[in-house]
């Protein structure tokens, strides 16, 4: 099975959100595991990757654009997809280190930390408010937090093929990855700016002049 | 026949999407489906085949998949903690006490209805929990874990969740995944011929495969593998022969049972189940009384890959339906044949497996499966991950200080009377610069607080200004701290992330939560004075 890696390097603050809060304390919770550790899900990644490169197939040339864009469509397949039209890619969820989340899980198992403690050691909460602009004061009710976490780790994910890809998804996926900058929540407000990289065994080194290439209609 | 038993561990979480919960949500059954099982192989056997779709006129191709006497899929279910066994689910006879909680430790009682209805416990309650397993002289009851997630729909133009083009209700859409969780082991049962036995091997050798919904992004990874047996049972019987009446049959439903009536519409009323196995067995099997009937109906469908559309729904017996017949025998050759073919439709799915006097004593002692084991063996940390883990153990050393600040600040809450706010705001000041150096310093505070530095005045507020729950002079726990910045920290925290890993309080640490410490109590101190 090949596999290759997707590693996410947060430039700034960053929430993966969850969809949910926590009475009280955040509006915004981070999506995180059983151990507290923050994690970006596989589906989300995937809608990101998928969507960087129908933004950049869009820019393309006619005869280019309708190669990419079949390239595209067996690589992420396509919604309530039958046998077909199923995505050859699986992306895994984005986690921080496996061995340092094993370790942590010792520790919780010992009691000596907790969940609570492992996410807060990896997340801050940040709160804003709304500005009226005519009065220039924060608008009532509008304080809301949402949590986010720290700039500086590295999320790594899987990409696993059950087949062997071709050149050519190779080669959008690596262009998804380097197109990839802005995730999460509030990412056009700052937060979520990322730096990826694409990792793996016999990858294509000329993928941006191939992607680029003008073809012979 | 031979049975091929593959045991599924799931690395991410699964959807096997049963019919509940909102439209737009998932909600997964608690086991993984037969049937996915079998679209699992079939994309497999596609790819062996190098087919783009399967030859439905095929022998081989009917014989591995389709028809019900040849092979069958059965439903891939939990595997028990200590034997690694297949559970199976619990029957729809068996009550508790109300009040009874089943733990881990303790044994508790349960009754089976179906062959004692006395009326001695009146408050009964059913169990709640899906599978059970024989062990360690009990039963003992499991439940899968489940992981929810919400997920919600983005507008890849506008850059967020909103009413999309062309689907003016799209606003805001929002959908929950109800998965079956990853770290699970589940294990199903290939019933084939043995002529299949090499195809179906070479089909199950790599360990990589995917099931459910979702599989590509971020659900539905597992890894398998499987062993064969000649001589496999479906369930052990619980309790002794004698004690069952030799004309007393009961029937209990391995898995979810398809039946149809007298006008072949699909139906889950259990008193078809007589006329189903009289039909294949040739038996005259009475119809059951509704005293001796302990059933529940739920609705089957599914999801047709090739089609890429869901099955049609129908209603169905569910599985842990216990069905008693009085004065009523089958042979052992009708027996074996009912537990090695099923009964009802979609057999080759997994449907319509039975168990016959399965379970032969009233009353058991029933446990929940004992909590996994954890490694006595401290994980070590790879040398990439060491910055992270020294980050966030530095992290955790932070919080425990600060807790141990806010709780050490309820202790030292100052006399005001003697002191003016300029002071507390002087020392605030002098503190925070002593903070602002890298790595901070209590020199700034020492030479400010010397004696020669203060003018008179200054030097006897402070000096007058006392702690108000011991009564210590401010100034002279001022100097003390600033002495020995470690000595308000009673037991200094430790965080040891494994053995190569550990934050401790050190000097600069010290000094920097000494500083912290004195800012608090003179901000404490200066907003008591302005109430």
């Amino acid at each position: 099975m090949p596999t290759y890696t997707l590693n996410i390097h947060l430039l700034s603050d960053t929430t993966f959100g969850r969809g949910d809060g926590v009475a009280g304390l955040i509006d915004q919770e981070v999506e995180h595991d059983p151990y507290g550790f923050p994690y970006l899900r596989g589906r989300t990644l995937k809608g990101l990757l998928s969507e960087e490169c129908d933004n950049l197939i869009h820019t393309l040339p006619g005869n280019q654009k309708i190669h990419w864009q079949e390239v595209a469509g067996e690589l992420f397949g396509k919604p309530g997809s039958s046998l077909d039209t199923m995505g050859a890619i699986h992306v895994g969820d984005a986690c921080l280190p496996e061995d340092l989340r094993q370790a942590v899980a010792y520790q919780i198992s010992r009691e000596k930390l907790t969940r609570s403690e492992i996410l807060d050691s990896l997340t801050t909460i940040r709160r804003q408010t709304a500005i009226n602009p005519e009065t220039g004061v924060p608008d009532k009710g509008s304080l809301r937090s949402a949590r986010v976490v720290l700039r500086g780790l590295t999320f790594t994910a899987g990409l696993s093929f059950e087949q062997q890809p071709t050149d050519d998804q190779l080669c959008l996926l690596m262009i998804a990855a380097k197109a990839l900058r802005y995730l999460g929540s509030g990412r056009n407000r700052g937060r979520g700016h990322v730096r990826c990289h694409f990792h793996g065994e016999s990858l294509p080194s000329n993928y941006l002049d191939r992607f680029f290439a003008v073809q012979e209609a | 026949m031979p049975a091929i038993l593959v045991t599924i561990k799931t690395l991410q979480p699964i959807l096997a999407t049963s019919f509940q919960g909102d439209p737009n949500s998932d909600v997964s059954y608690d086991y993984i489906p037969g049937s996915m099982i079998r679209g699992a192989v079939i994309g497999r056997y596609l790819q062996h085949k190098k087919l783009r779709e399967l030859d439905l006129t095929d022998s081989e191709t009917q014989r591995l998949f389709f028809q019900s006497d040849h092979t069958r899929y059965l439903n891939a279910y939990l595997v028990s903690q200590k034997e690694q066994h297949r559970t199976l689910p619990v029957p729809r006879s068996w009550y508790k006490l109300k009040d009874a909680e089943i733990t881990e430790d303790k044994a508790t009682n349960i009754y089976d209805r179906s062959l004692e209805q006395d009326d001695e416990y009146e408050s009964l309650k059913v169990i709640r929990d899906q599978f059970c397993a024989f062990e360690d002289n009990c039963i003992r009851l499991y439940t899968p874990e489940r992981r929810i997630n919400i997920h919600n729909t983005r507008d890849r133009r506008k850059g967020r969740s909103s009413k999309r083009e062309g689907q003016p209700h799209s606003e805001g859409e929002i959908f929950r995944y109800d998965a079956l969780d990853a770290g699970q082991t589940f294990q199903s049962v290939i019933l084939c011929e043995e002529q299949d036995i090499d195809l179906l091997e070479q089909l199950l050798n790599k360990p990589d495969l995917w099931l459910g919904g979702s599989r590509s992004a971020g659900y539905g990874h597992t890894q398998i593998s499987y062993e064969i047996q000649n001589s496999w049972q479906e369930f052990q019987p619980l309790g002794d022969e004698e004690d069952i009446d030799a004309e007393h049959l009961t029937i209990t439903l391995l898995s979810d049972t398809l039946l149809r009536d007298a006008n072949g519409q699909p139906s889950a009323d259990s008193t078809l189940i007589a006329a189903v196995i009289n039909a294949a067995c040739d038996s005259s099997l009475p119809t059951p009384e509704p005293a001796h009937i302990f059933s529940s109906q739920t609705y089957i469908g599914g999801f047709n890959r090739k089609w890429g559309l869901p099955l049609p729904q129908v209603p169905a017996l569910a599985a842990g339906t216990v069905i008693v017949f009085e004065n009523a025998t089958l042979t052992e050759e009708q027996i074996q044949q009912l537990h090695w073919q099923g009964i009802g439709d979609r057999r080759n799915e997994g449907f319509g497996r039975v168990a016959i006097n399965w379970h032969r004593q009233a009353t058991f002692q029933v446990k929940k499966p004992p909590k996994p084991q954890t490694t006595h063996q401290q994980p070590s940390i790879s040398s990439s991950s060491l910055p992270l883990a020294q980050r966030m153990a530095t992290q955790l050393l932070r919080q425990k200080l600060d807790q141990l600040l806010k709780t050490e600040l309820d202790r030292r809450k100052l006399e005001v009377g003697n002191i003016s706010n300029s002071q507390l705001s002087r020392l605030q000041l002098i503190a925070r610069r002593g903070l602002s150096s890298e790595p901070a310093s209590l020199q700034e505070v020492s030479e400010f607080l010397n004696r020669d530095n203060l003018t008179k005045t200054a030097l006897e507020q402070f000096q007058k200004t006392r702690f108000k729950q011991t009564n210590e002079p401010f100034y002279s726990w001022l100097q003390d701290r600033l002495k020995n910045p470690h000595s308000w920290v009673a037991q200094p925290p430790e965080v040891q992330l494994s053995t190569e890993v550990k934050a401790t309080v050190d000097d600069s640490l010290a000094a920097e939560y000494t500083l912290k410490l004195i800012m608090a109590v003179a901000k404490q101190a200066t907003k008591e004075k302005q109430k």
